[in-house]
């Protein structure tokens, strides 16, 4: 892609970022949650896949780390739920309702859903665009 | 009223989506009823569900179409 697409590409993407742990940050108090964040922060992937080439991609990514990423994620998200039982109690008294630091410990599963959703998307848009870069028909 | 426009916005965007020859068109004019679909939730009152029908499919549906366009090419077939 030519240089304006680039140039706008690195100014977006760390803004679509922010906004998409935002969105799953702010979940349990405005619209929004886990899988829209998730999804918006893999929607900032797709713009850099289209953007750039495929050298300029994977000099920066790793498939397997964004793999792993996912497992060590899903497996906070049980162990959130499971500490969910014995702190239950307790949390509530040291939160206010109505603000950031409300409702439990929904903030921590919306972040934790929000990371599994984005490097579960980002792989199949991966996988999906990694055929197309092979083809030699391909006009990316 | 304005809820009654894009009820009539969005019957002529599927109808055109389904209508046109070319794919990608098809595939454009797709993700623009999407958007007015999310704008027609957000008017009943349901920004959840307008902010998941923007991202998952106005974003990923058309970007899912678009490799599956570029696959097949552009030109419709009828058999």
């Amino acid at each position: 892609m030519d240089a304006i697409i680039k140039t706008t590409t690195r100014l977006l993407v760390p803004l679509i970022m922010v906004f998409g742990f935002y969105v799953s940050l702010h979940g349990h108090i405005s619209p929004g949650g886990g899988f829209p964040g998730g999804v918006i922060l893999a929607s900032a992937f797709l713009l850099l896949v289209i953007a750039f080439t495929e050298k300029e991609v994977e000099k920066h990514f790793s498939e397997i780390k964004i793999g792993d990423l996912k497992s060590v994620a899903s497996i906070a998200l049980l162990g959130i739920v499971l500490l969910e039982v014995i702190v239950r109690p307790d949390i509530l008294h040291l939160q206010t309702p109505l603000t950031l630091w409300s409702g439990g410990v929904t903030i921590f599963l919306n972040l934790f859903g929000a990371i599994v959703v984005a490097s579960g998307l980002v792989i199949i848009v991966y996988s999906l665009v990694k055929e197309e870069w092979k083809s030699k028909k391909s006009k990316w | 009223m304005i809820f009654e426009f894009l009820l009539l916005v969005a019957i002529i965007l599927a109808i055109a989506a389904v209508e046109v020859k070319d794919m990608l068109y098809a595939v454009l004019i797709l993700g623009g009823l999407d958007l007015v679909v999310a704008v027609l939730f957000y008017l009943m009152a349901a920004p959840d569900i307008a902010i998941t029908q923007i991202v998952v499919t106005a974003v990923f549906g058309t970007f899912i179409y678009v490799v599956a366009v570029n696959r097949t090419g552009r030109k419709e077939v009828i058999e």
